[in-house]
């Protein structure tokens, strides 16, 4: 089935999107790299960036990924000069993909005036050499990589929009998808039922060793993936939120355990391990909801479904956030912010099959370009910090791009 | 795995023809296993809650999407939701109780909100 009119890529990946990516590379240059995305004034211009002065393995991996990710299809890099960001390496890894790419040192270009004239510039020249390369391709479902994250979970979460979630996999996954799940500090209590759905011993293996590491790491850091608005929407413990955050997995084989910016080549189901190394380096594994979004993205994430019982309000750069609530109450007010109504399988009024194909009728909609609500709204998040992480995990995956 | 006994997602096709099913109760039980049953919307003290065969009435004020005990669950017990533990209740809960960080706890690791943390 075709589902898209896609970009192709240099380097033979299938964008839904054709983003700009305009990355700062230091907070210090995070100011001008900000006033160009302004002054572009371009929905497809966004702000991408990494605030810290010291290198980073992770983080500079975590870029390359980005810049390359199959809705870029170009890169200005604003750097202030002196940051300890590879900005050279960032910058051949996306000449490489095959992608135009231009710099602009602020040290170089002669202060804040001139570098946002220069990159403002560069990204009128990034986009002239993308459109005359654009290369049209139809997309079909097996091209499609599609993440899930819930965030702001309360007692309905596990019960409608991640059940619902669920179906919406399970189709996707059959009709030659690949889906990736993740964060393995919100699967503790569920190591065991989630060893029993793995393609193969090495797997199962594996999703034990991440889910232990799992819990050492959050135990030395004095908190679980637990925030006080879950326990206001009812959710009392870390297992409890566990127990309904998995049902967003569905129930396909899980194929593999993937780290950041691993993608997977074959078709199925993935958990994405995010939790660090021990011990402890950088602090927690995720501080927010979008670091594990930019994270399914580095996974090769076109879109990611965004499961919020709370209502999180939050898109993202890059690709498209799909917001679904199970929570009436929320869908009441603060219907504008999302996409897909679970609560009505809260109320008897829709059930987990109706809304899981709703879902996936959505995610064919805006894999073909139609706006989700935070792309309609603006919401262009982005954060990356900090990490310590092996590139690849416990255990290899089959066909590994 | 403390105490795990099943699979969360089978949850799923319990809670669908459950849901349906109690579609005029103010509460859902997700699991026969389970000791806590779910507001489907806010109750309110005293309400009849019927919850597969029960009928129990509501003994506080109960938001949507909070726990209600369906069942005497002794202090030390294990609180059970999904078919699965999700915690062990640090009090004496009567049927009708409200069921969350004032009588129960993790058996992972610690919960907290914005005031306070309640201990693993």
């Amino acid at each position: 089935m075709i589902i898209a009119n896609g970009y192709a890529r240099g380097d033979g990946r299938i964008g839904i999107r054709n983003v700009v990516a305009v990355i700062y590379l230091v907070e210090c240059a995070h100011h001008v790299a900000r006033r160009v995305v302004d002054l572009a004034d371009d929905a497809e211009v966004h702000l991408l960036g990494f605030p810290g002065c010291y290198p980073n393995d992770y983080a500079l991996r975590m870029m390359k990924a980005l810049a390359t990710h199959a809705n870029v299809g170009g890169a200005v890099l604003v750097s202030l000069g002196c940051e300890g960001f590879d900005r050279e390496g960032l910058a051949a890894a996306i000449a490489q993909s095959g992608r135009p790419v231009e710099t602009v040192v602020i040290q170089q270009a002669g202060g804040t005036r001139s570098s946002i004239e220069a990159a403002v510039a560069a990204v009128r020249r990034v986009q002239q050499e993308m459109r005359q390369d654009e290369r049209r391709v139809p997309m079909r479902l097996s091209d499609l990589v599609v993440g899930t994250i819930c965030g702001g979970s309360d007692g309905t979460s596990g019960i409608a929009a991640n059940p619902a979630v669920g179906r919406a996999f399970d189709r996707l996954i059959d009709a030659g998808a690949i889906c990736i799940f993740e964060e393995t500090g919100e699967m503790i209590g569920c190591e065991g039922p989630m060893a029993t759905r793995a393609a193969s011993p090495e797997i199962a293996s594996a999703i034990d060793q991440a889910i232990g590491n799992a819990e050492t790491y959050y135990r030395a850091m004095g908190y679980g993936s637990f925030a006080p608005g879950n326990a206001e929407g009812g959710l009392s413990t870390l297992e409890e939120k566990s127990a309904g955050a998995y049902v967003k997995s569905g129930s396909r084989p899980i194929n593999g355990v993937i780290r950041p910016t691993q993608i997977p080549g074959d078709p199925g189901l993935y958990l994405l391990d995010v939790v660090p190394d021990t011990p402890p380096k950088f602090g927690f594994p995720n501080i927010s909801d979008n670091a594990e979004i930019v994270e399914l993205m580095s996974c090769g994430a076109h879109l990611t479904l965004f499961t919020t019982g709370r209502g999180s309000v939050v898109g993202s750069a890059v690709a498209p956030v799909i917001k679904i609530t199970g929570n009436p109450e929320t869908f009441a007010r603060m219907g504008e912010d999302m996409d897909i109504d679970a609560g009505r399988i809260m109320l008897g009024d829709a059930t987990l099959d109706t809304v899981g194909e709703d879902i996936f009728d959505l995610v064919l909609a805006v894999a073909g370009g139609a706006p989700s609500k935070s792309e309609t709204l603006g919401h262009r998040e982005f954060i990356l910090g900090y990490k310590s992480i092996e590139a690849v995990g416990p255990a290899c995956f089959p066909g590994a791009r | 795995m403390r105490g795990f006994t099943k699979d969360p997602r089978d949850d799923a096709a319990v809670a669908r023809p459950g849901l349906a099913a109690a579609a005029g109760s103010p509460v859902i039980v997700l699991d026969t296993a389970d000791n806590v049953a779910v507001c489907r919307r806010n109750v309110a003290t005293g309400e009849a809650l019927a919850m597969d065969g029960d009928v129990v009435a509501a003994r506080a004020d109960m938001p949507l999407g909070h726990k209600v005990a369906r069942a005497f669950i002794p202090a030390g017990a294990l609180v059970v939701k999904y078919g699965m533990p999700i915690g062990s209740a640090t009090a004496d809960i009567e049927p009708g109780d409200w069921v969350h960080l004032h009588n129960m706890r993790s058996n992972y690791i610690s919960s907290h909100t914005r005031a306070s943390a309640v201990p693993a």
